[in-house]
């Protein structure tokens, strides 16, 4: 039993994963929680839904174009909401209502849209699984797990070694000097939306393999983001994937001893001892806070 | 007519919660995200006293408001240490919580299936089962929350209360205990948000969880904003603004699952350019720092 | 007394004493500490070693708003006065004991509350004159310049009636007949029996008002006495080799 809880949890852990990492790198550059990162996840599923079963487009097709979509939809909300607020340097809570606000527009847009039936990317028979030691993964759920770590390893390959990446990460650790040896913020800004908005939509395609289409599916999902990127260290590359591995599998393993409804709560729980006891996380670093 | 008298009431009710936020948020300064919390403790302790109990709705009012006081305190510890989003955050979190133990706790709440056949207030025999009658309570109590509210923001604590929200390090060098009014407010801002949960149970009579998810409070939160941070009548305009309004797209000839959507998609866009062109609401007199 | 951030030593062995109605000056080159004992004095900070006493008391371990309630007030490097209220009421929140600020009495005793308000109020306005900024008392806080709002945090904390004021830099950047006014200010309040330390960076300044001055440099203390004398020493002027006495 254990094992299955525990494939679960890396399923689940890879998907989350996926989405701390894009909320991550978008809060490395602009510090503030992109709350609405949750519903360019949504979104992508649903272009996807429009593009693979709607249009009978083939879907590796579609699930580029879909993360392609979310990449695009994330920096139209930074430039259209964000940037007039930076702009006006409002404070990180602003940013963090005006994100619940663009949320919320953007979810109801989507139930008005395609109605707030559920849908499915599934097609073609259900297949027998394979067996791991006593547990049960079927190609579906290995096809997820392999593209998230696919994922994650070109975004840290980006990050760590080319031109752009290094230049992201010079803006997010110091924005004045990056623009001295002349990197433009704003450029780079745009960069991290799309890049991190792009894998919250493969995140959001691929859990739509498993699970339902709905348009509340991407609440739950940028929960989660935050809690692992918390857990794992706001801002922290590696962080967010470890965080997202973490939740997943400890969700999971949870249901043993407590009843599935709970889930939510647990997280939650998890992130408000975080808040309180280490709020830069695990592999987060204690960042010198002026007080005074 | 009887219409009408049933969209004051929910105004009335509503006034009373975006009142309570006010005190927290407008007036203290802290992010507080989850307000509904305190709203669904009042409601399931005063349905449940007088389903299970049998119990007064009066009693079930009191120890409602006090069992949300008592939640009020607890959820007030995360502001002694946390600020700004951190602190949103974690209100947000607790107020998922609670609308979890409402939903899972299915033995203490019946979960989703909710609470049907809340029985309605009396006095001296009459049932306060018309429309009419509840209105009145419920404009009496609006009426207290508004003279107990400037009771404390009209003087010394309401000055220190701002002082906390400007600058909350000056504050403390002056000699004021900040956490003290941080857990005061929260607790009297958690009373009355409780009162508004019991009239609210006691007048639709049946309760369930979904009538206090986070949307819930984000619609709250948006109620003050938008009527006027630290401005009582702004309280009282906002939340009657945002509760006639959904109304009206029912008489445009709406079909309810456009309306829904709809309201929602107002709600948030609203907020998005409150936060970008006007922080303060339209009577406010403060904005976020 | 000594303070450690991740490594940086911000405070090492720092020892003095304060004389009760005397002016002291505090100097040393940026990130000397000066502002870091003022934060470990004031409760804002925990110093790793050590402790401080006033009049007797400890108060290492106090948090910052009991040590403002046993007479310490003080000023910030940024100033910091409530910009969304106005000036007066910034005045009225300097006074301890004022019943109105609990919630029992602001529920209950309206009636006192009132009285005491008006009081309050009559007071601030008091304060406010002696600095030259009553007639702004109806603008909010952050409608002021910036010697405005020197002088508003220098009146509020004046107004709270503490024994020892810690100022950061109550002269920065602002005018010379300012300037002039809060020196005269500090003055007065010397030979009304109050104990002043503020930190400067103007040797002028420092030299025209204080009886003693001590000298930090990265946490240490290079230096303690009379002006004059501190002028001359060698190693305070090394400590600021290469930097000109500004003179605002």
């Amino acid at each position: 039993m254990f094992e299955q809880l525990f494939v679960n949890g890396l399923i689940a852990g890879g998907i989350y994963a996926l989405v701390a990492l894009g909320f991550s790198l978008i809060y490395r550059t602009v510090k503030f929680f992109h709350f609405a990162h949750g519903i360019v996840y949504t979104a992508a599923a649903y272009v996807a839904y429009s593009l693979a079963i709607q249009l009978g487009m083939h879907f590796v097709l579609a699930f580029a174009l879909a993360m392609l979509f979310a990449g695009i939809l994330g920096v139209l909300i930074d430039r259209t909401v964000y940037s007039p607020l930076r702009r006006k340097n409002a404070s990180n809570l602003i940013f963090l209502l005006a994100s619940f606000g663009v949320f919320v527009f953007l979810q109801n847009l989507i139930q008005m849209l395609y109605g707030a039936q559920i849908l499915s990317l599934r097609t073609g028979p259900v297949t027998e699984g394979y067996h791991v030691f006593s547990a049960v993964i079927t190609p579906i759920q290995i096809t997820i797990l392999a593209v998230s770590v696919a994922l994650m390893v070109v975004l840290w390959l980006f990050i760590m070694k080319t031109k752009l990446g290094k230049a992201m990460r010079a803006v997010s650790d110091d924005p004045i000097g990056a623009n001295v040896v002349g990197i433009n913020p704003e450029k780079t800004i745009s960069l991290s939306f799309l890049i991190g908005s792009a894998l919250a939509g493969a995140a959001g395609v691929l859990i739509a393999l498993e699970t339902n289409i709905e348009p509340t599916m991407g609440f739950s999902a940028i929960l989660k983001g935050i809690i692992a990127s918390i857990v794992g260290g706001i801002g922290n590359i590696p962080g967010a994937m470890f965080g997202g591995f973490f939740l997943g599998i400890a969700e999971n393993l949870g249901i043993a001893w407590i009843p599935s409804g709970w889930k939510d709560a647990i997280s939650f729980g998890i992130l408000i001892v975080f808040l309180l006891v280490r709020p830069r996380g695990i592999l987060g670093i204690r960042t010198e806070k002026e007080v005074l | 007519m009887e219409y009408l008298l049933h969209i004051l009431v929910i105004c009335g009710i509503y006034s009373i919660l975006t009142l309570s936020l006010n005190l927290v948020v407008g007036y203290t300064g802290l992010a507080s995200l989850g307000h509904a919390a305190f709203f669904c403790v009042g409601a399931y302790i005063s349905a449940l006293l007088s389903l299970n109990f049998g119990l007064s709705p009066w009693i079930g009012l009191l120890l409602g408001a006090c069992g949300a006081a008592a939640a009020g305190a607890v959820i007030s510890v995360p502001s002694l240490r946390l600020k700004g989003d951190y602190l949103a955050l974690a209100t947000f979190g607790a107020g998922v919580i609670v609308y979890q133990i409402a939903k899972n706790w299915v033995s203490l709440t019946r979960g989703p299936m909710g609470l049907p056949g809340i029985p309605s207030f009396s006095i001296f025999g009459f049932a306060l089962d018309s429309t009419w009658s509840y209105l009145i309570l419920v404009a009496v109590l609006t009426g207290v929350t508004v003279f107990v509210l400037q009771r404390l923001v009209g003087g010394a604590y309401g000055r220190v209360l701002r002082s906390i929200r400007d600058d909350e390090i000056a504050s403390e060098a002056l000699g004021k205990h900040t956490d003290k009014y941080k857990l005061q407010v929260f607790v009297v801002g958690a009373f009355f948000a409780g009162i508004a949960g019991s009239l609210y149970a006691h007048y639709i009579t049946f309760i369930d969880p979904s009538s206090f998810t986070v949307m819930e409070s984000i619609t709250i939160l948006l109620m003050v904003i938008f009527g006027g941070m630290g401005s009582i009548k702004g309280s009282l305009v906002g939340a009657t603004l945002l509760v006639i309004f959904p109304e009206m797209l029912r008489f445009l000839g709406m079909p309810s699952s456009i309306a829904a959507p709809m309201r929602q998609m107002i709600y948030g866009l609203l907020l998005v350019v409150l936060m970008i062109r006007r922080p303060k609401g339209v009577l406010g007199k403060y904005g976020f720092r | 007394m000594r303070k450690e951030f991740g490594g940086i030593v911000a405070l090492d062995a720092l020892s003095f004493t304060l004389e009760k109605g005397t002016i002291t000056g505090l100097i040393g080159p940026n990130g000397a500490g000066k502002t870091t004992a003022f934060n470990v004095l004031t409760g804002f900070c925990r110093p790793d070693e050590g402790s401080a006493h006033f009049n007797g008391t400890g108060i290492t371990d106090l948090p910052p708003f009991k040590i403002a309630r046993l007479g310490i007030g003080r000023t910030f490097q940024n100033i910091r006065i409530f910009p969304q209220i106005t000036v007066l009421e910034n005045l009225m929140l300097a006074p301890r004991g004022q019943k109105g600020e609990n919630i029992l009495p602001a529920l209950f005793r309206p009636q006192q509350v009132e009285t005491d308000e008006k009081r309050a109020g009559e007071e601030a306005s008091r304060h406010l004159e002696t600095v030259g900024l009553v007639d702004k008392k109806d603008e909010l806080a952050e409608n002021l310049s910036h010697g405005q709002r020197k002088l508003l945090e220098l009146a509020r904390a004046l107004a709270t009636g503490s024994q020892l004021l810690l100022l950061d830099e109550p002269t920065a950047g602002v005018f010379p007949e300012t300037r002039n006014k809060i020196l005269d200010l500090l003055q007065a309040l010397r030979k009304a029996g109050k104990t002043i330390l503020f930190i400067e960076h103007d040797m002028n300044v420092v030299t025209r008002i204080s009886d003693t001055v001590i000298v930090l440099n990265y946490g240490r203390k290079i230096a303690e006495g009379p002006p004059e004398k501190i002028k001359s020493n060698k190693e305070v002027v090394e400590a600021y080799l290469g930097r000109s006495n500004a003179t605002t």
